[in-house]
């Protein structure tokens, strides 16, 4: 479970961020808000994903490969 | 085994539909849609990405480590890029078409329709590209004729093009519309028109169109133009002119009776004896002269709010400097950056720059309330002989000059000078700069304001009208 979990992050990390450039550059096109203004909102995604990478808790070295819940999935 | 991503497939069905769009319906400006919309098509990719690897995780097939290829990352970016710029060039005004549409050679042909207008009261035109020169004249027919200009591969082709885009003079209640239908070209030559009208000149006239230079005279019913990039020129209209542009070179507008209203962005205007009130809101870079108005003026940007009563004389501005004689006020005048130079108005003047100098030479007495104020800049007053006033000028940095005479006091603190004085029982005049020279002197020789009515007969100017 835990391995698969950190699989999911990995892999829908790019998709998302995918995403959210697209609504970006829309809110760019079609609102007042410009990219010039909203590219933090990317950072934001990065961290996000970053946290959540730690929290499925890629194990670390040594970690008993399948212990239960070691990293404390929310 | 994994399997194989359907991102691709489905963005190859999308490239075919797109493509397939763009031959088969020509009235729809694809590169024009594509350079507002592409961002979709970054949400749209990320989407199907996103729900493969759900499918794949609920399945329980998640592979290992599903990220983007270099490849799609070089693409992503260069999309970005891409789109970023076409989305700046179409908010320009600037139309996408691709290259291979610039080429072809350009065939020309004669347009020409005329319609009684019967009892209709305005007349409509579309047309989306080309010059439009309206005259009306003491005539009951719409007459129009000119000269339709395609550009296509081949003779054959522009022909199509002709057929599909006949000029139309359609008569529906109390308008008349005229259409050059270039919209409903079946080809993808661009079409332009180039047609002179000759109007009942009671008519109303009013122009929707992309491109083009409209040249309106002689029409006494009201204007209203719009335009994507267009140049006007009024002329000689008896009723309300309104004008919404968003770009041109030029607006000129003479001789009108009514109000005009005047919205957009450009470079120059001029417009020369105007009898109703004038409203101008919009950017405008480049020349704008502003002569006989008989109404209030309002010009409104993003660097500058004017307005006054009327203006029997001129008013010179462009982006650094406004020049203006024979202002009628109360005159309110909000600027950024322009050094300001007034001769010879009535009224009180407010007047406020950022960055710049004031010159004032009021001529008319008595004189109105004055109070001008600039952050950085020098100010020189050149006031009448004979003028009552109570006047405080402060500098906060710099300077007071006081070449009137006795009756005005200098004082100084520190780096702040100022210059107060009373004569008589005068307006108060206010003027105020943080950084820069104040001056005050008196007109050399008795000034004697020429009227432009009646040039020969001077008054003196202690007589001069309020």
């Amino acid at each position: 479970m835990n391995a698969s979990d950190t699989n999911l992050v990995r892999a829908i990390r790019w998709p998302v961020t995918l995403i959210t450039l697209g609504t970006l550059f829309a809110l760019n096109n079609f609102t007042n808000f410009g990219f010039h203004q909203t590219w933090p909102v990317l950072l934001i995604v990065f961290g996000l994903f970053s946290l959540l990478g730690r929290a499925t808790g890629s194990p670390p070295v040594g970690a008993p490969p399948s212990g239960p819940r070691a990293g404390g999935v929310k | 085994m994994r399997r194989r991503s359907v991102t691709g497939p489905i963005l190859l069905i999308l490239l075919g539909a797109g493509f397939l769009v763009y031959n088969l319906r020509p009235d729809v400006e694809f590169f024009d849609l594509l350079s507002q919309y592409w961002p979709f098509l970054l949400i749209a990719w990320g989407s199907l990405r996103l729900i493969e690897v759900l499918v794949d995780y609920f399945r329980g097939a998640l592979q290992n480590a599903a990220g983007f290829t270099g490849g799609e990352v070089v693409l992503i970016v260069f999309i970005c890029f891409i789109g970023w710029g076409a989305f700046a060039a179409h908010r320009e005004g600037i139309h996408f078409r691709p290259a291979w549409e610039a080429f072809g050679e350009h065939y020309d042909y004669n347009v020409g329709e005329q319609k009684p207008a019967g009892s209709a009261t305005r007349v409509v035109f579309e047309n989306n590209r080309g010059n439009l020169k309206i005259v009306g004249a003491d005539t009951t027919d719409v007459k129009v004729s000119g000269r339709k200009t395609i550009q296509a591969i081949n003779q054959n082709e522009a022909d199509r093009g002709n057929d599909s885009t006949p000029l139309e003079i359609v008569a529906q209640g109390d308008t008349i519309t005229v259409r050059t239908n270039q919209d409903h070209n079946s080809t993808r030559g661009k079409i332009s028109e180039d047609l002179e009208i000759a109007i009942p000149n009671r008519l109303s006239v009013e122009v929707h169109g992309n491109t083009g230079d409209y040249d309106v005279s002689e029409v006494n019913g009201s204007v209203e133009l719009q335009a994507d990039r267009s140049d006007v020129r009024l002329d000689k209209i008896g009723g309300n002119a309104r004008v919404e542009l968003q770009r041109s070179d030029l607006v000129r507008a003479a001789d009108l009776k009514g109000k005009l209203d005047l919205q957009g962005k450009g470079s120059d205007i001029e417009l020369e004896n105007i009898a109703g009130q004038v409203t101008i809101n919009g950017s405008y870079s480049g020349n704008l002269e502003f002569k006989n108005l008989a109404q209030p003026l309002h010009f409104e940007s993003p660097n500058t709010d004017l307005r006054l009563a009327a203006l029997p004389g001129q008013i010179s501005m462009d982006l650094g400097e406004l020049t203006g004689n024979n202002l009628v006020g109360p005159v309110h005048l909000v600027t950024k950056s322009k050094d300001v130079k007034i001769e010879d108005f009535t009224g009180s003047l407010e007047l406020e720059t950022e960055r710049g100098d004031i010159e004032l030479q009021p001529r008319h007495l008595p004189l109105g309330k004055i109070d001008a104020r600039s952050r950085s800049g020098q100010i020189s007053l050149v006031l009448p002989d004979k003028a009552a006033f109570q006047l405080v000028a402060t500098t906060d940095h710099g300077e007071a000059v006081n070449d009137f005479g006795s009756s005005i006091q200098k004082e100084t603190d520190g780096r702040s000078s100022s210059l107060k004085g009373t004569v008589g029982q005068g307006a108060a005049i206010h003027v105020v700069t943080e950084r820069g020279t104040i001056t005050v002197r008196k007109a050399e020789a008795p000034e004697q304001p020429e009227k432009p009515e009646k040039p020969e007969k001077p008054e003196k100017p202690e007589k001069a009208e309020t």
